[in-house]
This record gives C-alpha cells, sequence and structure tokens, in this order.
C-alpha cells in the first residue's frame, strides 16, 4: 500500500461536485467515488486513477440520478403531481380570486392592456384582410400578372402593366400557358342613358377574363357578352344606378367618346377583397374598331404603349419557369435597338399583388405592402409594448403583497415552476379579458381606419372566426410574455424571508426597471403629443400659403354639360361678376394630368403637367408673364400654342424668358406645339412637390370649370341668383359652385387623416401612461403613507409632502422630455418634409404645447393621489395595525 | 401490471438482487463489470437506478459510517416485491418463448 497521507482525490473535482450539487444528498455518492479511487490507486499510476475520478465526477454532473436527488431536495416528494388540468383549474381559481380582491390594479392593467392591444389586433385584423385579398378566385394560385420593368437611362421602373402586344404574342408563340386575358384600363367617362348621367370606370377586356376570374355573371353569357364590339357589361350596382330598376339587358348607353354600346350582360357585384375593382367591362374588340376608326392611338398590339394595358395569365401548374424564360426572350427580341427604350417581364403570382415590397407604378390594384407596413407594425409595438410593461411593473410593484402567499405555497410543497404557472395564468386572464375590450375599440375603429386607407374601400374587414382565433391566440401570446418578468420574480422568492416579513424582501431590479420604463413611456406620449401639434400646424400653414396666385373671391363653377358661350354671356351679366375664365382643372388643389413634350431634334422628352385654360385665366388668377403674350381669341393658332413656366425653362438650361419663346415640341399624340408665353412661377399642384415642368394650353373641349371673379356683399344672394340664372340656361344638374380659397382648403383635408391618426396614437400613449403612472404613485404612496403621517407629525406641511411623494416622478417626466424632444425634432422634421415639399419645421410652439400637455396629465394624476395621501389625518395612518 | 425493464436496468435489478445486503454504489458497479464485464460510471449506475426508484422497483437507504470512505455513509439498496414480480415475469416470458422457439431448450 502506498503512503495514503499524501494520496487523496483531486480536490478541484471534488468541490466542482459539491457545489454543483447544492443542497442535494450527495455523501453516498463521494463515498462512492472515494473508493473507486483508492482502490483504483493500488492498481494504476496515479495521474490515471485521477483522470478516472474526474471522468467519474463529470458523469454524475450529467446523471440524471444526480437531477433527481437535487429536485427531491428542493421539494417534498408529496408534493409532486401528476394531475395537470387539476392544477391548472387551481390556477385560474387562485388568479380569478386575487384580481377580483385587487379591483383597482385590475381595472388599471384590464383598461391599458385593452388600449395596448387594440392596436395590435387592429394589425393582426388588417393582415388578415390584406391576405385574403383575390382568394375567393378559383384559380388564384395559377394566376399571374406580367409586370415590366422599364429600364430608363436615369432609373428603372417597375411597372405593374405591361404592352398589350405581349398578351398577343405569348397567346400565339408559346406553351405553359392555359388562359390569358388582356385588361386596358381606358374605359372611363361619362355614360349617358335616356337624360341620366353618369360617370364610371372599368376596363376593356376579353372573354377570357371570365374564365380567368371567378366574378359571377347575373344575366348574359359568359362566352358572349364580351365577344363583339361595342358590347358592355356592368355590375349589379351600377346598373341600378343607371337604369333604376329597369331590365338594363340589350339598352343601348352612349358612353364617353368612344360611341354607343349595348349592354350585354349584369355580373354580380364585385365581393369585397378582389384588386381588380370596375363598374363596367367593355368588349377588347371595341379597341381594335376605334383605332380603325382612329378616335383612340393604337394600344391593341403596340410595344411601347406599357401605361395603362395589363395582362393576366392563367398558367398550367409548374410551368412558370418555362414562360419567365419565354418572356425573356420576348424582351430580348423586341427591345433591343440602341438608344430606345429597355425593358424586360416578370410573372407575379396574383396572391402576391396586394402585399409585396415593391411597389409597382400604374397598379390598377390597392398596395398595402413595403415600408407602411413595417411602420405601422413598429407603432403596433410601441402602444403595445408600454401597456405590458405597465402590467410587469405594477405587479412587481405589489410583490410585498403576495410574498406571503408566495411563501405560504412553497412550504406547503409547492414547485417553482408552479408558482411560475399560476403567475402566467392570472396574466393570460387579464389579457384575454383585455381583448374583449380591445375588440370593441376595434370595431369602433375598423371602419374609421379602412376609410383612411388610400384603397380600403376594397378591403375585406369582416370579423371572421379566423380573426377571432387570431386575436385569442394573440391574446394568450401576451400574456405569457407580459407574464414571464413578474412570474419568474415572484417564483424565486424564498420562503424564509418572504414569511419571515416582507421588509427586508428586495424588489427585482430596484427601481431603475420603473425609472426606465416610465421614462420610455412618457417618451413616446410627449412623441405622439408633437406629432399631433405638428400636423396641425402644418395644415394651417399649407392653406394659408402664399400658393402665388389670387384665392380671394374666385368662384368656381362645374360646368357639367353647360354651353361655355352660353354660359359665359349669361353670367357676365351680372353685377357681381367682374370676369370669367375657363380652365380644365382647379388650380392648386387637384393634381394634374401628365403629358410628354418631345423634342424634335432629340430623342428626349420632358415630363409635364398640364391643364387647359382660356385667355381670362391669366389675368382671373393674378399670374403675370414674364415675356411672351397670353392666349388671344384665336382660336387655331391658341391650340398649338403652350405657356409654360419658369421652372420649365431653367431647368432646360435656358437662362433668359425671352429665348424659351417659339421654341416648338411634339406632344405624344402628335399634336405641334410652340411656346407663345412665360408665367412667373406658381404652386399649381397641391405643395407635395416642388414645381416643376407646367404648361397652360389652350381648348376649350377640355374646359370643365368656369372661374368667376366676383365682388359681392352678400354671397348668399349672389349664388341664389346665379343658380337662376342657371335654371333659366335650361339646366338639369345642380348648380355646383364652390368658393376658390374654400376649394384649396378641402385638399388638405387629407391632412385630417393623420391628424386622426397622430391624435389616437397620441391618446393610447398617453392614457396607457397615466394608468401606469397613476399605478405606481397609488402604491408608493399606500407604502409610505406611516412615513408621511410621521412627518405630518413633526410638521411638515402638505405642500412639502406633495412635493416629496411626487418629485422622483416629476423628475423622470423632464428626464422623459429630454429625451423625447430631440428625437420628435429630427424625426418630424424629415417626415415632414417627406410628405410634403413646401413644409413648417417643428418649432418651440410644437414643443412647448406637447410638453405642457404631458405635465398636465402627468401632474394631474400624481396630484389626486399624492394630495389625497398627504392631506389624510396622520392619526388614521398611524393607527392602523 | 405494466412496467417495462430496459436490458440494463434488468441486469441492475439482478445484480441488486444478488448481492443481497451488500448491494450499494460500487459493489454494483463492480459486479457489473466482473459478470457483465461492462465498465460504466457511478453517474450513469446512478440514473438507472434513479428511475428504477421512480418506478418503484428499488428501495434505498443510509447505512452507517465507515471508515475506509473517508468516514462517509454507503446507500444500500433493495428490491421492492414488485420487482421480484416484475423479473419474474419476465423470466417466465422468456423462458416460455425460448421453448417455443427452435433454439433448444438450453440457453448457450
Amino acid at each position: 500500500m502506498k503512503n495514503r497521507q499524501n494520496i487523496s482525490p483531486p480536490k478541484l473535482a471534488e468541490r466542482l461536485l459539491s457545489w454543483y450539487a447544492g443542497f442535494a444528498q450527495i455523501e453516498d455518492l463521494q463515498g462512492d467515488l472515494e473508493e473507486i479511487f483508492y482502490h483504483e490507486v493500488e492498481t494504476m499510476p496515479l495521474f490515471k486513477a485521477k483522470i478516472n475520478y474526474w471522468k467519474q465526477v463529470i458523469g454524475l454532473l450529467f446523471s440524471y440520478g444526480l437531477k433527481k436527488r437535487q429536485k427531491d431536495q428542493s421539494f417534498h416528494h408529496l408534493s409532486y403531481t401528476q394531475n395537470n388540468t387539476a392544477m391548472f383549474r387551481n390556477y385560474i381559481k387562485v388568479a380569478v380570486r386575487s384580481l377580483a380582491r385587487n379591483k383597482f390594479f385590475t381595472i388599471i392593467n384590464v383598461l391599458g392592456l385593452s388600449f395596448g392591444m387594440s392596436v395590435t389586433i387592429l394589425f393582426i385584423g388588417f393582415l388578415i384582410s390584406v391576405t385574403k385579398y383575390d382568394k375567393f378566385h378559383k384559380n388564384y394560385e395559377n394566376i399571374y400578372r406580367v409586370t415590366s420593368l422599364l429600364d430608363e437611362k436615369t432609373n428603372t421602373e417597375r411597372m405593374a402593366s405591361s404592352p398589350a402586344a405581349i398578351g398577343n404574342i405569348l397567346d400565339t408563340d408559346y406553351t405553359g400557358i392555359e388562359k390569358i386575358t388582356k385588361i386596358n384600363t381606358w374605359a372611363r367617362g361619362e355614360i349617358l342613358y335616356g337624360n341620366k348621367e353618369l360617370p364610371m370606370s372599368g376596363y376593356f377586356t376579353d372573354p377570357n377574363f371570365f374564365k380567368l376570374f371567378s366574378f359571377k355573371m347575373l344575366e348574359g353569357n359568359v362566352k358572349s357578352v364580351l365577344d363583339k364590339p361595342y358590347q358592355m357589361v356592368m355590375t349589379a350596382k351600377a346598373a341600378q344606378r343607371l337604369f333604376s330598376g329597369a331590365d338594363p339587358i340589350g339598352k343601348v348607353v352612349s358612353f364617353a367618346e368612344f360611341g354607343d354600346f349595348t349592354v350585354s350582360g349584369i355580373m354580380a357585384d364585385i365581393p369585397e377583397g378582389s384588386s381588380l375593382n370596375f363598374e363596367i367591362l367593355v368588349s377588347y374588340s371595341t379597341i381594335q374598331a376605334l383605332e380603325r376608326d382612329g378616335k383612340i392611338a393604337n394600344v391593341s398590339n403596340e410595344w411601347k404603349q406599357f401605361r395603362d394595358n395589363y395582362t393576366y395569365i392563367l398558367l398550367k401548374k409548374g410551368q412558370q419557369e418555362e414562360v419567365e424564360q419565354s418572356l425573356d426572350k420576348i424582351a430580348a427580341s423586341h427591345y433591343q435597338k440602341k438608344d430606345e427604350v429597355h425593358a424586360s417581364f416578370d410573372l407575379q403570382p396574383l396572391g402576391d399583388i396586394v402585399l409585396t415590397w415593391e411597389d409597382h407604378r400604374n397598379d390598377l390594384a390597392p398596395y398595402f405592402g413595403g415600408i407602411t407596413l413595417y411602420a405601422f407594425g413598429v407603432i403596433t409595438l410601441l402602444i403595445l409594448l408600454p401597456a405590458c410593461f405597465n402590467y410587469s411593473n405594477i405587479s412587481i410593484s405589489r410583490a410585498m403583497k403576495r410574498a406571503k402567499e408566495i411563501g405560504v405555497r412553497k412550504v406547503v410543497g409547492g414547485y417553482k415552476t408552479q408558482i411560475w404557472y399560476q403567475f402566467i395564468t392570472e396574466t393570460v386572464i387579464i389579457c384575454l379579458v383585455a381583448l374583449v375590450g380591445s375588440i370593441g375599440i376595434y370595431t369602433i375603429i375598423i371602419q374609421r381606419f379602412r376609410a383612411m386607407l388610400a384603397a380600403g374601400g376594397s378591403m375585406n374587414i369582416e370579423l371572421t372566426t379566423f380573426t377571432i382565433i387570431a386575436f385569442v391566440i394573440f391574446a394568450i401570446i401576451t400574456g405569457i410574455l407580459t407574464g414571464i418578468v413578474p412570474a419568474s420574480y415572484f417564483s424565486k422568492i424564498d420562503p424564509v424571508t418572504a414569511l419571515k416579513g416582507s421588509s427586508n424582501l428586495k424588489l427585482f431590479g430596484k427601481t431603475s426597471f420603473k425609472k426606465t420604463l416610465i421614462i420610455t413611456q412618457f417618451t413616446l406620449s410627449l412623441f405622439f403629443i408633437i406629432g399631433v401639434v405638428v400636423q396641425f400646424r402644418q395644415v394651417y400653414y399649407s392653406v394659408n400659403y402664399d400658393l402665388g396666385f389670387d384665392q380671394e373671391n374666385l368662384l368656381d363653377v362645374d360646368l357639367q354639360d353647360a354651353d361655355q358661350d352660353i354660359f359665359r354671356a349669361e353670367f357676365s351679366k351680372q353685377s357681381a361678376v367682374k370676369s370669367i375664365s375657363m380652365s380644365s382643372h382647379i388650380m392648386g388643389a387637384q393634381s394634374f394630368e401628365k403629358n410628354w413634350l418631345y423634342y424634335h431634334d432629340k430623342n428626349d422628352s420632358i415630363e409635364i403637367s398640364q391643364m387647359f385654360v382660356d385667355q381670362n385665366y391669366l389675368s382671373n388668377l393674378g399670374l403675370t408673364l414674364v415675356a411672351g403674350t397670353n392666349f388671344s381669341t384665336n382660336t387655331t393658332h391658341d391650340e398649338n400654342g403652350i405657356i409654360i413656366n419658369e421652372t420649365f425653362y431653367k431647368s432646360e438650361g435656358i437662362t433668359n424668358a425671352i429665348d424659351a419663346l417659339d421654341q416648338s415640341f411634339t406632344l405624344e399624340d402628335g399634336t405641334e406645339v410652340k411656346v407663345i408665353g412665360v408665367v412667373k412661377d406658381f404652386n399649381y399642384a397641391l405643395l407635395n412637390n416642388p414645381i416643376s415642368h407646367f404648361v397652360l394650353r389652350y381648348n376649350p373641349e377640355y374646359f370643365r370649370y368656369a372661374n368667376l371673379k366676383v365682388n359681392a356683399r352678400d354671397k348668399f344672394e349672389m349664388l341664389s341668383g346665379m343658380e337662376s340664372i342657371w335654371k333659366d340656361m335650361g339646366q338639369q344638374q345642380i348648380f355646383e359652385a364652390q368658393f376658390f380659397d374654400q376649394e384649396i382648403e378641402d385638399a388638405f383635408r387629407s391632412y385630417s387623416n393623420l391628424i386622426e391618426i397622430y391624435g389616437f396614437l397620441g391618446f393610447l400613449s398617453i392614457t396607457i401612461a397615466s394608468l401606469g403612472l397613476l399605478g405606481m404613485v397609488v402604491y408608493s404612496t399606500e407604502t409610505r403613507s406611516k412615513e408621511v403621517g410621521v412627518r405630518k407629525v413633526m410638521g411638515a406641511s402638505v405642500k412639502t409632502l406633495v412635493i416629496l411623494l411626487s418629485k422622483e416622478y416629476f423628475r423622470m417626466m423632464m428626464i422623459a422630455a429630454l429625451i423625447a424632444i430631440p428625437i420628435s425634432y429630427l424625426f418630424f422634421n424629415m417626415l415632414l418634409s417627406q410628405i410634403q415639399y413646401y413644409s413648417v419645421s417643428v418649432g418651440f410652439i410644437d414643443i412647448g404645447l406637447g410638453l405642457g400637455l404631458l405635465l398636465f396629465i402627468g401632474v394631474a394624476t400624481l396630484a389626486s393621489q399624492t394630495i389625497r395621501t398627504a392631506m389624510a389625518n396622520p392619526v388614521d395612518t398611524l393607527r392602523s395595525e | 401490471m405494466k412496467k417495462y425493464l430496459g436490458e440494463f436496468e434488468e441486469l441492475v435489478l439482478l445484480t441488486v438482487s444478488m448481492l443481497g445486503d451488500d448491494a450499494y454504489g460500487v459493489a454494483i458497479k463492480e459486479a457489473l463489470q466482473e459478470k457483465a464485464n461492462r465498465t460504466i460510471t457511478i453517474g450513469s449506475l446512478h440514473s438507472t437506478i434513479a428511475r428504477l426508484e421512480e418506478k418503484g422497483l428499488l428501495e434505498s437507504w443510509l447505512g452507517e459510517a465507515t471508515a475506509v470512505r473517508g468516514g462517509r455513509k454507503k446507500r444500500y439498496f433493495k428490491l421492492t416485491a414488485d420487482a421480484v414480480q416484475v423479473l419474474q415475469h419476465i423470466k417466465s416470458l422468456r423462458d416460455d418463448l425460448w421453448s417455443l422457439s427452435n433454439l433448444g431448450t438450453e440457453p448457450i
């Protein structure tokens, strides 16, 4: 036997084992190990025995045997139960009891979470609605549309449309395709039947339309309704409007400049959740007839007309790749010449049209993807998270009240996991109750929300079982995630300390967690409030912006179908009317038609906004000519003359306005035009865009409005006088007139949407923050009531006590302000200039007002609690217990 | 009675029963090594023992302090009545199957 005094098992391994085992009973294991070690030392070298000892220890660390012993040590073995449902029922019972006992905190939490979750379920509902688009088509999985990627020298443009010739060639020369339908969106205009005239819009399309898409036909044969030229299909709603109940089939209507059409079919109204929205369908063969008659530009077999033409394909199963290759071949063979347009084509699945990352130009479908969607998601979290943190925060603050309960549970054998589950259950129950409130809010705001979306009208927002299930799952997940922090905190409470007396119970993370939370909440609230104020100012600024022309005393009359000359003659007799001009648009309030001007010599073009006006327009609106002449009354001369703005010639590299005169261009339709005048710059469109190339043209055919310069003391009298003249002219329609400045104000009404959104978010955010603050203050004043009592007895005044109790929270609000102000300053300045070229910037007023409101609400919340506590009679607070 | 045994579990039970009053960790380990020629760690042995205890097939108690092991106590194991029944059941099942098979009556 070797000298046993000097030989012993590796110390480190021994210590590792006993440290790892903790309180577990391992004396026998250690004994076993040591016995093996000494046994081995006699048969093998010392180092080998030591290595073996290490092996044994490591084996033990990972063994179930040790784990079991650790578990046995922490809990009495009788507390282990396999009966989970009974335990679960117990969790629910305990949770409901505890929630019922603390009504005040339950209400605060439910309210806060209801508000917080409402935006998220709106988001979830929105996502579900968006993914439902077009799913009602039976073949939707195999329907694709051809999109074009237009490659111009300076930029590439992804378009939803594709030249009509693509459809023709794919149909005849390539395989893999079941059906193709072509759509052209030029079918819009006034439809006249009898003496009823209604504006309608729709598509030119072929009979395949009904084979690809699952729109239902009510009357008429699907195969023949769009077969021949000049046939028209109407939706039931449109037919009802036009024919008011009479049988529409076979009736002849006159449609804009296109001619007379026979109504050949009536289809069911388009269901919600369709990306294609139209009132009428006109047979595609009409286009060819119109082309032959020279009534419209050639389009039905063109390769360069990218806009307004769409190709939808029903593919044979699994042929996507082959068709895509065909498209590449087609693109390569038709767009190969230098200096000309380069384009390529792709297939986009019908299901992806509404929700993709990339926004397509010239889209006929609504679009909900991209950055807006992400912004929506982030805002959702910004509202939801504070509400969740509120809950965790308030729960943990109240830990002392629950500590005894947890202590007792543990002493009688409650597992850590059981305590954990109990608190999670409690949170989930709160979230489910709050979900009821959220769904209430949801049903109120969803209509408004849909109305705000640019293309929301087609959205299906019905509350289905699926949506409800999604909401409930969301609420449960929120409950679990929210409950994790308090649950893990509570399950860790040491029963000995909890039962000995709660005073020395250490609160989780001390106060920094709480503070961070309150500061974050107030930062968010302030951010949203500043947003609301800034948006208000933006609207005020825009409405009062000097657009560079007169808005005062201008009355715009919608001409409808009144004869211009008679109108001019009759209305100029009115004493209140000083002068009359005609125009195709309302300046400053509408967006304009785009057109292209082509240089003669170069293969280059300029994108312009155009408007048709008469010779009185410039003087009526107070626009000044910089060079050249106004339109005269000589019509033939004027139709080829254009008046451009200063920006036009400056950006074309001409320094002097005079030099821009007599330049000539070709319009897209082939008309030759010549610059006859240059007008001083003015904001012709809304303030969204910078002033760009603008062209005034003369063509009475396009006049839609009469602009009356009036001078009347009694506007009402003047308007009723005009109305009677209107009637005397034999007009059937209602006299529609509006003052110009009013009209511009209306144009900015879309901003009210933004104000509403910020207002709502601000309201939610500040409510949640105040609820959180209230919870904290109520708790802290409650626990400090004895301290306050003692201080009062010692002579402290109510004022000093209130300050003492609110000081800390006030300081946190100030920190929040310090964080929120720079962030909102940077963010809103960026945002404002993004949405409107001419915009305000965040100033003292916005920040001051926002801060004022925040402080007011915060201080009011604080005061409501602290003053009561400070005023309380110290006898009452000190006597208790 | 639905209690299934793994092969190693069965070996451990039989070894414990073989060792009688002297069935403790190291003894079981060495017996297994000697009879079944298996080298195992104390960890894996105790994992199996812990599972057998959970199944109610083994009982254990701490013995007296011993001088050899640095004064540490030994934990002794003993089969429960259930264990005996399970083992007998397994054996009779095997015998039955053996006798019905064509491998001969005597196990090799």
